[in-house]
């Protein structure tokens, strides 16, 4: 028979007659099944004592499956806002205006000091502050992620409570305190670590309070001491601080793009550098934006260097990670066997990295910027970015090929500070072939296509500033070649061929690779009931899916009952596959620069075979109309009776549009959306 | 030759007295372990309280299943691949060996092994080669029995064990608080044509609750299965029940067999062909075949363990008592009580979840502990909601529904854990129904009685009343959006619109949710600027507004009004109108699929009303107006008609409504018909003789 487990514990009538039970959250767990939450008071050899708000339990530790104890933390002895010692909040409280605000919270007072200690240890810390004013940013004000990389640091949170609107103050649990790695599998990349905490009772009126600190124990050229804070947050800010503190004469420097001059101060032998912002208005919801970093204020707090420093530093890692060992020569040997020009060994290895070579992991920055050797990752095969290119360098050097290693700042990351040179800015890797090619040897991308363009980056050979290309709108242009022939009774039979190009061309090879045949139907028959919902898929094909090489197209072939709206004696009818939405230049103005991340072009040629007989009785005007960072043509030609041909060409010419010039964007937009809602008239004979 | 086989323990708990964690994040052994209310005393160190995280205590541990799996011969596996190729040439990914053993022991303690090998034919697929398995300290351990790499050339690459490493994943999504872990590795060398085999086994020494036994096994999925089998394993005498899902004739092979006191219960499928996901279907439960297993003759152990949980949880302390008085101090019918206590829950207590054991998993904490805590996940809001009704003098329970796009469909013939979520049901005379107080993180905005769409038409398992009961999708007309509209065209053709919305059930939930996310003027006027822009790229908006935005007791409603110029296109002495918005809400993106071979799901039922006049000059002569339109299936119905009213006016009225949640694919074909129909039917105008030409 199965054993049963009784539930053994003993509740300790005596015990539990005290009027008061000291009140804690350590909380037990017991092998029953369940947990009480109370105040652990004493464990024997073979026995435990714990005392809930029912009485004391006592029982055996066979019982019982573990415990939880809160760490103690600044203030946790506070009960009310009497109690409170801290000067700050004191100050905050007694001074304090609720703002009137439409916002969700307010962030009264935020704070980051950064400390660099005699002893090298550096040391981060940033207190909030913040006032919920609705209901809907309870949870967000209250729900906070701290990281940290935790091979060199360590991260805790000093306190986190709130403080309710009649005066009682509640302090965090230990069990809304998680530790978690951010990339856990695989495990090799598994450094970055989060602390997610949730501060208790966040409503209306609440202000709450916490505090995160890390300690950085290790502090050198290639674990730099880089911190970046941007001004970012979607709710107003009333006042933040950035303070640095270090001895006199101390490594650590600060770059404002405000250009804000900081308060100076010398205390013991410590110089202590204080930027205040005040009223920080919040971001405001913009479609197309650019990374915040371009246009909020921003700031970083590192070691500044100069860049030939910090990519000597690298290098000398670089090289110790690329030494060939016996695979990897084998591997250089056979893939560039019989290969003379130096693109085709370029193209061989490249591809290798990008099919061989799994994609995992975190970015540089939230690892390491130390590469694993190149034979450990053709062991593993998988690697992180820096990884894979640092293998793909490797490669090319030991195939004699003139190479470079490029760090540069992800376009998702904004722009690099040139005048600061630090390497915590950093945080991709490329290959530079022949001072003319940058490879990214991501997963599914042909060799030269580059979703980084116009961004800047350390060169590592030598130690300059380098600019990746911005392509042309052609290199990135989706080309759309469509015949059609329309019914008299308004049906109409379509082949539609998309050929893309570049980064599309990427994107839609990385959606369609994994798709079996089955699912490419369905795909297919989901692009056919865009260009209208009664479309039936009579045949359709993919092509360049496998080769990393060619490019993405398809071809679909579809037939339209009642595509064409019969009114009477008219046949109505929009243009095929052309449809453009006014909906992202909606806003009347726009506070920050709309930003398309590349150049691009959207080419589209349409013949239109009209019923016999028909006569074309209205068709839109054609349209054209360009600015300096766009240009838009549509067209119709009536080649000869029956026919309508139809011609359309955008073109993003540079990508990002200050705000002033948003409405120059707006109106090449609108003139987009107008014509594609323009209908064609037909009268029937 | 036999390969050797390591075994790779995540954590012993056998043989030590504690396993003490520090706040540093150092953690260690110790076969003492007393603490004097200061300090906790070690066999390595005495330790400040302050510092001490967590300790987990010796507990038995379990055994391994004496079973231990051991690798096929690599030939065979290599033989087995290529013939698995030719028959699947499309295949990205074969699951060569699929084997899953449950063993239960006289002790209640029970093991899960598995033994897989995979034949990786994409790139897509090389994620296989990364293995995680969950356990929680102090309730399971991992056994990894070997694991290795197998190249198309018969060399085998085997796992280092070094590189198992113990990882704490994130929760994403929800705001979640757990004590789970990760064993994992990622083998290496993996390329396309390698086959990956590994085998491990999950020993529970500490169940949730060793009475109770369950077990689950798909026998199909979006790759092909070449053998996959189940093996369960229990004590000759032990209870058991199964039942066999969507399996089609002659898949399924079956035995069973007692040996040496066990009853072994065997189910093999061979060369099972890869399924199609297709998008918005149920989950995959509802339609792949499976096997489920319990040792529940019926719900009273479920019942009976739940309740007692419950009701340790659901005690209604003075503050309890207090806050129901205070929240239905003034009103005066049950609805209203009830409406009180859900609307200052959903408002009030925000979505947290924190589980550490059995029974915060199941029955969350103490009522008194969330409210002084101010958050918590479904379960404390279910069981501090039906506590605080019951202060209040109204009947509820905390009942446990698996959400509609998540879990597959109860069978209640099937007794076990079930859910992923917990809902409360109201008891009044002569009536019951369901609340859901959850909310989110940022608030919960359900306006009553309506409740979460995910709960609707599913199972609702209720301990205290010891029922298991489907909860009813509601009407069309209670998940309802109406939209009126008031237009207006002048001679030049622009149209101006005053706009005014009004909703039921999950869709107003979700809209409150949205703009109150969106708190800030500025922000909201750029959503509707967009809003209209998307009608026209001529439409401006003139002015928008809520009503009852903030009073979550009263209906929704959005008030908008623009204006297009050139809206109306001359053709010749034809205008042509469309009436804005309607047709775009009547577009079916669903549908894109010809055919299904799998449901269509929706999380619930579906109104759409529209009311509209349209006011043209008074020298405009209507020449053709769409005819009137009604449409029906069992799933779905349409109506729609023009009339010509005095003041040449045009006025429109339609209703469309479906009833139905679960579309079967056998009527899938006549149901896309009909939507398209009506999307079709959206796409004709409005014909009107201008007088004087073109304009």
């Amino acid at each position: 028979m199965r054993r049963l487990v009784p539930l053994a514990i003993l509740l300790l009538a005596a015990m539990g007659c005290r009027q008061a039970v000291r009140t804690s959250h350590d909380v037990i767990y017991l092998l029953s099944g369940e947990e009480k939450i109370g105040a652990l008071e004493r464990i024997t050899a073979d026995s435990l004592w714990f005392a809930t708000e029912e009485g004391t339990i006592a029982c055996a530790k066979s019982e019982v499956r573990g415990l939880d104890l809160p760490q103690p933390r600044q203030g946790e002895g506070w009960k009310t806002l009497k109690d409170i010692d801290d000067p700050l909040l004191k100050e905050l409280f007694t001074n304090l205006t609720l703002p009137q605000t439409d916002a969700r919270y307010v962030n009264l007072y935020v704070e980051h000091n950064f400390i660099l200690h005699e002893d090298g240890r550096f040391e981060k810390r940033m207190r909030v502050i913040r006032y919920v004013s609705a209901e809907s940013g309870k949870g967000t004000a209250a729900n906070n992620t701290w990281s940290y990389l935790a091979d060199r640091s360590y991260a805790r949170l000093d306190f986190a409570r709130s403080y309710s609107p009649d005066g009682a103050v509640s302090h965090i649990t230990e069990s809304a305190i998680n530790r978690a790695s951010s990339y856990p599998a695989p495990a090799e990349y598994s450094n970055l670590t989060e602390i997610r905490i949730a501060v208790p009772e966040s409503r209306v009126g609440s202000v709450l309070d916490f505090q995160f600190s890390t300690i950085q124990n290790v502090a050198d050229s290639i674990h730099p001491i880089s911190e970046e804070i941007v001004l970012a947050d979607r709710q107003p800010t009333m006042t933040e601080i950035i303070r640095v503190e270090q001895p006199q004469g101390g490594p650590v420097e600060v770059y404002a793009s405000t250009g804000q001059k900081p308060e100076r101060e010398t205390r013991k032998g410590r110089e202590i550098l204080t930027w205040t912002i005040q009223n920080q208005p919040p971001m405001r919801f913009e479609l197309m934006i650019p990374p915040s970093a371009d246009y909020l204020p921003h700031f970083i707090v590192a070691e500044k260097k100069d860049w030939h420093c910090i990519a000597a530093a690298l290098r000398a890692h670089l090289d110790k990670a690329i030494q060939p060992g016996e695979r990897l020569t084998a591997l250089v040997d056979s893939l560039t066997q019989n290969l003379t020009a130096s693109e085709e060994k370029a193209r061989a290895l490249y591809e290798f990295v990008a099919v061989s070579i799994h994609s995992v992991g975190p970015p540089l920055d939230s690892y390491s910027y130390v590469p694993t050797p190149a034979e450990t990752v053709l062991v593993r095969g998988f690697a992180n970015n820096l990884d894979r290119a640092s293998l793909l360098y490797a490669l090319m050097k030991q195939a004699g090929l003139e190479a470079d290693l490029v760090l540069i700042r992800d376009r998702a990351s904004g722009q690099v500070v040139p005048t600061f040179p630090t390497l915590g800015q950093l945080n991709k890797a490329l290959v530079l072939f022949e001072d003319r090619i940058y490879l990214d040897p991501s997963s599914n991308v042909a060799f030269g296509t580059l979703s980084d363009q116009d961004a800047m980056g350390l060169s590592l050979s030598s130690g300059k500033l380098k600019k990746t290309p911005l392509h042309t709108p052609n290199e990135e242009a989706t080309v759309t070649r469509t015949e059609a022939q329309l019914g008299t009774d308004g049906s109409l039979n379509l082949r539609m061929d998309v050929e893309f190009n570049g980064q599309n061309s990427a994107w839609w090879k990385r959606y369609l690779k994994p798709l079996s045949p089955a699912e490419l139907r369905q795909e297919a028959e989901e692009l056919a009931s865009y260009i209208h919902p009664n479309a039936r898929l009579q045949d359709f094909s993919f092509n360049g899916i496998e080769p990393l090489d060619e490019e993405v197209s398809y071809t679909l072939k579809v037939s339209i009952p009642g595509y064409a709206t019969r009114a009477g004696d008219y046949l109505i009818l929009y243009l095929p596959g052309v449809e453009h939405s006014a909906y992202q230049v909606g806003a009347t103005d726009r506070a920050y620069p709309v930003d398309r991340v590349t150049r691009s072009a959207d080419i589209l040629n349409l013949d239109l075979e009209l019923p016999p007989g028909a006569e074309l009785i209205y068709y839109p005007q054609d349209v054209s109309i360009s600015n300096p960072y766009d240009f838009y043509a549509a067209a119709f030609v009536q080649p000869r009776r029956g026919v309508l041909q139809f011609s359309e060409n955008m073109q993003v010419l540079k990508p990002w549009i200050p705000p002033q010039d948003y409405p120059k964007y707006k109106e090449l937009v609108q003139g987009m959306a107008r014509l594609s809602q323009e209908p064609i008239v037909l009268k029937l004979r | 030759m036999k390969r050797w086989i390591i075994s790779w323990i995540a954590f012993v708990t056998v043989g030590l007295a504690a396993r003490v964690q520090l706040h540093d994040g150092k953690s260690f052994d110790t076969q003492i372990l007393e603490y004097d209310g200061s300090n906790v005393i070690t066999d390595q160190d005495t330790i400040p309280r302050g510092e001490v995280k967590e300790i987990v205590f010796e507990t038995e541990g379990g055994q391994e299943t004496g079973t231990v799996r051991t690798d096929e011969n690599v030939q065979e596996l290599l033989k087995k691949a290529a013939e698995a190729k030719k028959r699947f040439p499309d295949a990205k990914g074969i699951l060569l060996i699929d084997d899953g053993r449950n063993t239960l022991r006289e002790d209640g303690t029970r093991n899960y092994s598995y033994h897989m090998a995979y034949l990786i034919l994409s790139e897509g697929r090389k994620g296989v080669a990364t293995f995680r398995s969950y356990f929680k300290e102090g309730d399971n351990e991992v056994k990894i029995h070997f694991a290795r790499v197998i190249k198309p050339d018969g060399r085998v690459i085997n796992l280092d064990s070094s590189t198992v490493k113990i990882e704490t994943p994130p929760r994403r999504g929800i705001v979640f608080f757990g004590k789970g872990k990760w064993v994992t590795f990622t083998l290496p060398e993996v390329q396309i044509g390698d086959i990956v085999e590994y085998s491990y086994e999950n020993i529970r020494f500490n169940p949730w609750n060793k009475e109770f036994f369950d077990a689950g096994y798909f026998f199909q999925g979006d790759e092909p299965f070449i053998y996959s089998r189940l093996v369960v394993d229990v004590p000759e005498d032990e209870f058991i029940k199964w039942k066999a899902y969507n399996v089609p004739n002659g898949m399924l092979d079956f035995k069973e067999e007692i040996k040496e006191g066990r009853r072994i219960l065997t189910w093999v499928a061979e060369n099972t062909e890869p399924y199609v996901a297709e998008p918005n279907s149920p989950p995959a439960g509802d339609f792949l075949p499976h096997v489920e297993l319990t040792n529940q003759e019926n719900w009273d152990g479920i019942h009976d363990w739940y309740a007692a949980f419950q009701n340790e949880r659901m005690k209604i302390t003075p503050k309890i008592q207090a806050l129901a008085d205070s929240l239905t101090a003034g009103v005066n019918t049950d609805h209203e009580k009830i409406a009180a206590i859900y609307y200052w829950l959903q408002q009030n207590i925000r979505y947290i979840s924190i589980k550490g054991s059995a029974s915060s998993g199941v029955s969350g904490h103490p009522a008194r502990f969330t409210l002084e805590q101010g958050f918590g996940d479904c379960t404390d809001k279910a069981i501090l909601f039906a506590t605080l009704l019951r202060a209040a003098g109204i009947d509820a329970d905390p009942v446990y529904v698996g959400t509609n796009g998540n879990v597959p469909m109860l069978d209640p013939e099937m007794p076990g854990y079930y859910g992923n979520h917990c809902i409360t049901q109201v008891f009044l005379a002569d009536t019951s129904f369901y609340l859901d107080a959850t909310g989110s993180s940022n608030g919960g905005y359900s306006r009553y009685p309506s409740f979460n769409a995910a709960d609707h038409g599913v199972y609702a398992v209720n301990s205290q009343k010891r029922k298991v009961e489907i909860i009813p999708v509601p009407e069309p007309g209670q998940e309802q959006r109406e939209y009126h509209l008031d237009m207006e065209i002048d001679e030049e053709g622009t149209l101006t619109v005053k706009y005014q919305s009004f909703y039921e059930g999950d869709y107003e939930t979700g809209l409150r949710y949205f703009w109150n996310y969106f708190s800030r003027e500025e922000d909201r006027r750029t959503r509707f600027e967009q809003m209209v822009k998307s009608t026209s790229p001529d439409a401006e908006l003139i002015d928008y507004g809520f009503e009852n935005l903030e009073d979550i007791g009263r209906q929704l409603s959005l008030k908008i009004s623009y204006k297009v110029k050139d809206y109306v296109k001359f053709a010749g002495p034809v205008a042509i109108i469309y009436l804005p918005e309607v047709g775009k809400r009547l577009t079916f993106d669903e549908v894109a699929f010809e055919n299904r071979n799998f449901p269509l799901s929706y999380y619930t039922s579906e109104g759409i009303r529209h009311v509209a006049t349209l006011k043209l000059p008074e020298d405009w002569k209507p020449d053709y107006l769409p005819e009137d339109i009604t449409l029906a299936v069992p799933e779905v119905s349409y109506r729609a008609e023009y009339t010509r009213e005095e003041g040449n006016l045009i006025r429109f009225e339609d209703f469309f409504a479906r009833p139905e949640r679960i579309i079967q694919p056998k009527n899938y074909p006549q149901y896309r018909e009909l939507l398209n129909s009506i999307t079709s039917y959206h796409k004709k105008p409005i014909l009107v003789l201008v007088e004087g030409g073109e304009k």
